[in-house]
């Protein structure tokens, strides 16, 4: 067959599905069961043998870049990706945040050590030699943030304040989560730097104000969002710390392939930090500068670490052994 | 070899080919989204500000969390709800697709969103250019860690350019040659493209070219190079006329 006669015989399909693919709002899904999509699949497997067959036989370099074209458009429209229905939500807080973090256990210690071990070590530090805390931070910083607690938290806050504080803790912190994890893709070493950095911070503050008469007026405020929030700040590192470790300890793969494997890790600790950072704004906004007694807020605490513990730690155990017994195939 | 085109092997058993997008057009689809964003933001606020405005500062704490989202979200809600595109890669005819032509998923667009913030380390997107610039498939951090590509998304219509040929050596064209589909793509090709070169520079490429033809039609070396492909051109063209006539009959 010449060119021309090819052309006349299957141009009209071609125009068919070229205006499906152009109305089609971009990536908007066609119904399976409709009948456009029906037609439109016809169309694009004929397309797809109209541009082999143009290929074989040598025709016009125009005539075989535009199917060409077609079928790329035709094909992002045709395979797009599944839709993401709510009970996935659901599945990604009780299996596959915990498994995922049961999986990167080693990460997700290192996390917590690079975090906790600093802070534990100023907190020593302050009580035994406060010359050499001055030198990692300056007193006059920590005596101000003193001041901020002298007054307590008695009185409470107005509620709109409590939602200018929420909207701040959120826009803030999460940021940092974000920045952590993200600089952790250059060898690990952003990630290691953001959270010791704010490991040695808070220990210093909370080591230096303790001894104060603001101690317990800081003490309560932090307690009720603490857990959430430096475990969150911990799990970012942790995901930081498997982006980058994905680039150094390649194992078998290429090195875009096991960065691409340890990304897709990384990204479910993140919105799982994320979102407990959500969760920690709320509560530091609305409950820790509340007036309720120190005694609730001490119990609060308490029961958010204890589920803290129940979740990260047994939970996830629990799921990981399941779906090893199952041998069921996560769902990326 | 450096090459601006991607292969990909679809489910049809074919293999169609995607034009990664230069880091020019990136750029500008990022600065599009930047404008646009901007201006969100902006329409954003002052609308709060007069609507919500007895809230006060619990307006501002509402505000915060609009330009946090609007920050780091802004690019997955657009390439979720548009199959991988944003406003300004629309704008252009870009789209992320994974690295085997795939649409992109959420964790995908998670992915290469959250790590802009490595990609535009230590300001305007240095990292980020420098990785596009020495990648095969010219991918940004982001886009390496979470497997996608950028892409052109090509129109193109066929049969609207015809070359330029002189009827007198249509004439005098050689009669039944056989060539290659490939030697056949090679003089298409030198035709489609004669035009917009210039003359000497067309005649030292159709150079390279014509001195195997020559020898193998037996032609005159007197005619000029080019003037002897486009004859060559003719003539494979009537050929493969006549016999796929014969074919169909």
């Amino acid at each position: 067959m010449i060119p021309a006669e090819f052309v006349k015989r299957r141009r009209a399909e071609w125009i068919e599905l070229e205006q499906i693919v152009s109305d089609s709002p971009a990536g908007r899904r066609l119904r399976a069961s409709s009948d456009g999509a029906s037609r439109m699949a016809a169309l694009f497997c004929s397309a797809c043998s109209d541009m082999a067959r143009a290929r074989a036989s040598g025709f016009p370099d125009d005539l075989i870049d535009y199917l060409n074209n077609l079928t790329a458009r035709a094909h992002n429209l045709f395979y797009v990706a599944p839709p993401f229905p709510l009970r996935r939500i659901w599945d990604f807080f009780t299996t596959l945040f915990p498994l995922t973090v049961r999986r990167n256990a080693t990460y997700v210690v290192a996390g917590l050590l690079l975090f906790y071990g600093p802070m534990a070590g100023m907190i020593a530090l302050s009580a035994y030699d406060d010359q050499v805390l001055y030198q990692i931070v300056p007193k006059s910083m920590l005596e101000s943030v003193e001041h901020m607690y002298e007054k307590g938290h008695a009185s409470g806050r107005g509620e709109a304040d409590d939602t200018m504080m929420t909207g701040f803790y959120v826009r803030n912190n999460i940021g940092i989560a974000f920045q952590c994890f993200s600089a952790g893709i250059f060898l690990g070493l952003g990630s290691i730097i953001v959270i010791l950095f704010n490991g040695v911070f808070i220990g210093a503050i909370v080591g230096f104000v303790s001894q104060t008469s603001s101690g317990m007026n800081l003490l309560s405020f932090i307690v009720g969002h603490g857990p959430f929030e430096l475990t969150a700040i911990c799990l970012s590192g942790a995901a930081g710390l498997r982006l980058g470790f994905g680039v150094i300890i390649t194992g078998n793969r290429r090195r875009t392939d096991s960065l691409r494997l340890a990304a897709a890790d990384a990204v479910k600790l993140v919105l799982g930090a994320a979102t407990l950072l959500a969760g920690a704004a709320l509560i530091e906004g609305f409950f820790s500068p509340s007036s309720l007694p120190m005694a609730v807020k001490f119990a609060f605490g308490g029961l958010c670490t204890l589920f803290l513990i129940w979740y990260l730690g047994f939970h996830s155990v629990r799921v990981y052994r399941r779906v090893q017994a199952d041998g069921v195939k996560e769902a990326v | 070899m450096i090459s601006t085109t991607l292969p990909i092997e679809t489910p049809e058993g074919i293999t169609f080919t995607h034009e990664l997008a230069s880091l020019a057009d990136r750029g500008k689809a990022y600065a599009i989204d930047l404008l646009i964003r901007g201006v969100a933001v902006f329409i954003i606020g002052v609308l709060m500000a007069l609507l919500l405005g007895p809230l006060g500062k619990a307006g501002v704490g509402l505000w915060m969390i609009i330009t946090f989202i609007v920050e780091w979200f802004y690019y997955v809600v657009f390439e979720m709800a548009m199959g991988g595109q944003s406003l300004g890669k629309r704008l252009l005819g870009l789209r992320v697709v994974k690295v085997a032509g795939h649409p992109i998923g959420f964790y995908d667009s998670v992915l290469r969103n959250l790590l802009r913030a490595a990609d535009l380390v230590p300001f305007t997107y240095a990292v980020g250019a420098l990785s596009v610039l020495f990648t095969r498939r010219f991918q940004r951090l982001g886009d390496l860690a979470a497997g996608t590509i950028v892409v052109h998304e090509r129109k193109t219509w066929f049969g609207t350019q015809a070359p330029h040929i002189d009827p007198r050596l249509a004439q005098g064209s050689p009669r039944s040659i056989v060539l290659s589909n490939r030697e056949r793509r090679l003089l298409q090709e030198f035709v489609m493209r004669k035009d917009r070169l210039h003359p000497e520079r067309r005649e030292e490429l159709a150079q390279i070219l014509a001195d195997h033809y020559r020898r193998r039609f037996g032609m005159p070396a007197e005619t000029s190079a080019t003037d002897t492909l486009v004859m060559l051109h003719v003539a494979a063209s009537e050929e493969r006329t006549a016999r796929d006539a014969q074919v169909t009959r």
